[in-house]
């Protein structure tokens, strides 16, 4: 707390930009689920950042981003269907899973996004806060500026959503 | 087994990570359990943009020289401070005027006005109801604030919003209706999608979907028809509970209307017009086996079979 200014400094203001841009990136993208539209509106949140860094001391720089970012993602808003894509993980090895296994898979994947499609933008971001990147309902009402308990049903409200919806078929 | 408040709580306590291993052993005997950990599995494989950080400072220097040198400070003279003041004065007022310029659509009881708003789109505003905007930068904000009820028509382009006192409904281009009155807020999708607004729900409306907001919540109804029915000068219902449907009778004829022996559980779905007092009735009465008399110019009475005698 020695200097409220601190913001304002180019070594402290990339040391929020490399604690806080890949985890901000991440919550415009689980609102819009658009790579380039998440990409503009992080970088636009910095800017707004550090034209204000003389009121918004580091410890208060979250929370401002986030807000920030839901504004400017409330915005922009010209709702498109959730996109999503899985990893392109595991590489070798899986000769032996059979293309009716992987039929399969794909199958359950889609069913899976047009399901998170259908939760309302609210119970999305909270639940894939909560699984994607595992955060726990603290900071993630710290991050959507709700109770924790709120917080809380919405990603157990998203994911009895999904369970239902999925098994249902 | 455990209940269903005991599911809940292994539940949140699962999704919270906060399991002790015995709460674990019961939580994975429940039949649940293999879906919520199939599409969680899932779920934690969804591809995330990776964010290139040192190029995002990069680019943050390049676009707004962040954080940079101190400039040095020139030395200005006063006059040209003066010039500059007062070019900018002179460019702030007239951006103000014209920027603030607002066009007014005003509609009277019983008429309907149509506007064609720049860039093609088109508002229909029903009666006794405010529209207005500003056309200066319109297409690049596309914003009307309304009071009362208007369908719109809306052309693809930039984000499309519509600003009542009860909220906000934003779009592309779609066809919807807002009616926006005193108790009810009720948006209606014919086509596309729009997103309505209200302190902090937020609501996306496909086609084929209205909404009824009230406070704190809502309800959420299919559409059958392509366009509201009062663009016809009719009025249209979707399973209205009988009263409702009335009142809107009285308030379009401006008619008292008595009923007797009525059931109020009965429902209504269809439209009857707004300038032919018979029709209407008929259009209301016939299908739920009720009957009516106009007692002289404006009194009317609706019965139930059974009274008819």
């Amino acid at each position: 707390m020695k200097n409220e200014k601190d913001s304002c400094k180019e070594e402290v203001f990339n040391a929020l930009y490399r604690d806080y841009a890949q985890s901000l990136r991440n919550f415009v993208f689980f609102k819009c689920t658009d790579s380039a539209q998440s990409h503009d509106i992080t970088q636009e949140a910095f800017i707004k950042l550090w034209k204000n860094c003389a009121k918004v001391t580091p410890s208060k720089a979250k929370s401002f981003l986030y807000t920030v970012a839901n504004n400017l993602f409330l915005n922009s808003v010209a709702h498109q269907k959730v996109v999503l894509n899985f990893r392109k993980t595991k590489g070798s090895g899986l000769d032996e899973q059979s293309p009716q296994f992987l039929l399969e898979e794909k199958e359950y994947g889609e069913r899976l996004f047009k399901a998170i499609d259908n939760l309302t933008e609210m119970q999305r971001t909270a639940f894939l806060l909560s699984r994607v990147e595992g955060k726990k309902y603290k900071e993630i009402a710290e991050i959507l500026n709700i109770s924790e308990k709120a917080a809380g049903k919405r990603i157990h409200d998203a994911m009895e959503a999904l369970r239902r919806q999925i098994d249902k078929i | 087994m455990p209940t269903n408040m005991e599911k809940k709580d292994l539940l949140n306590k699962w999704l919270n990570d906060e399991l002790t291993p015995e709460e674990f052993e019961v939580f994975r005997t429940i039949p649940e359990f293999s879906s919520y950990q199939k599409i969680d599995a899932f779920v934690k494989e969804i591809e995330l943009p990776v964010h290139n950080v040192e190029a995002g400072l990069e680019d943050l220097k390049l676009r707004n020289q962040i954080p940079s040198v101190k400039k040095d400070s020139k030395v200005i003279s006063l006059s040209s401070v003066l010039k500059v003041a007062a070019i900018l004065v002179l460019l702030l007022t007239s951006y103000y005027f014209i920027s603030n310029y607002t066009i007014n659509e005003n509609t009277e009881l019983a008429q309907t006005e149509i506007v064609t708003l720049p860039g093609n789109s088109i508002v229909v505003i029903n009666e006794d109801s405010e529209l207005s905007y500003k056309r200066f930068n319109w297409g690049n904000n596309r914003v009307v604030d309304l009071e009362g009820e208007a369908y719109f028509a809306v052309e693809k382009g930039s984000a499309f919003t519509v600003q009542t006192a009860q909220g906000t409904i934003t779009v592309l281009g779609t066809k919807f209706n807002v009616s926006s009155k005193e108790r009810d807020f009720i948006i209606s999708c014919y086509e596309g999608l729009v997103r309505v607004d209200q302190g902090d729900l937020s609501i996306e409306l496909p086609a084929g979907r209205a909404i009824a907001l009230g406070r704190g919540d809502f309800e959420l109804n299919d559409i059958h028809t392509t366009e509201p029915g009062w663009l016809y000068n009719e009025s249209t219902f979707d399973d209205t509970p009988i009263l409702a449907v009335l009142g809107v009778l009285k308030t379009e004829y401006g008619i008292q209307l008595t009923t007797e022996n009525i059931d109020v559980n009965l429902r209504f779905t269809g439209g009857f017009p707004n300038d032919d007092l018979e029709a209407a009735l008929q259009a209301i009465t016939v299908p739920l086996h009720l009957n009516y008399s106009i007692e002289n110019k404006d009194a009317v009475t609706i019965y139930g079979e059974g009274s008819s005698e």
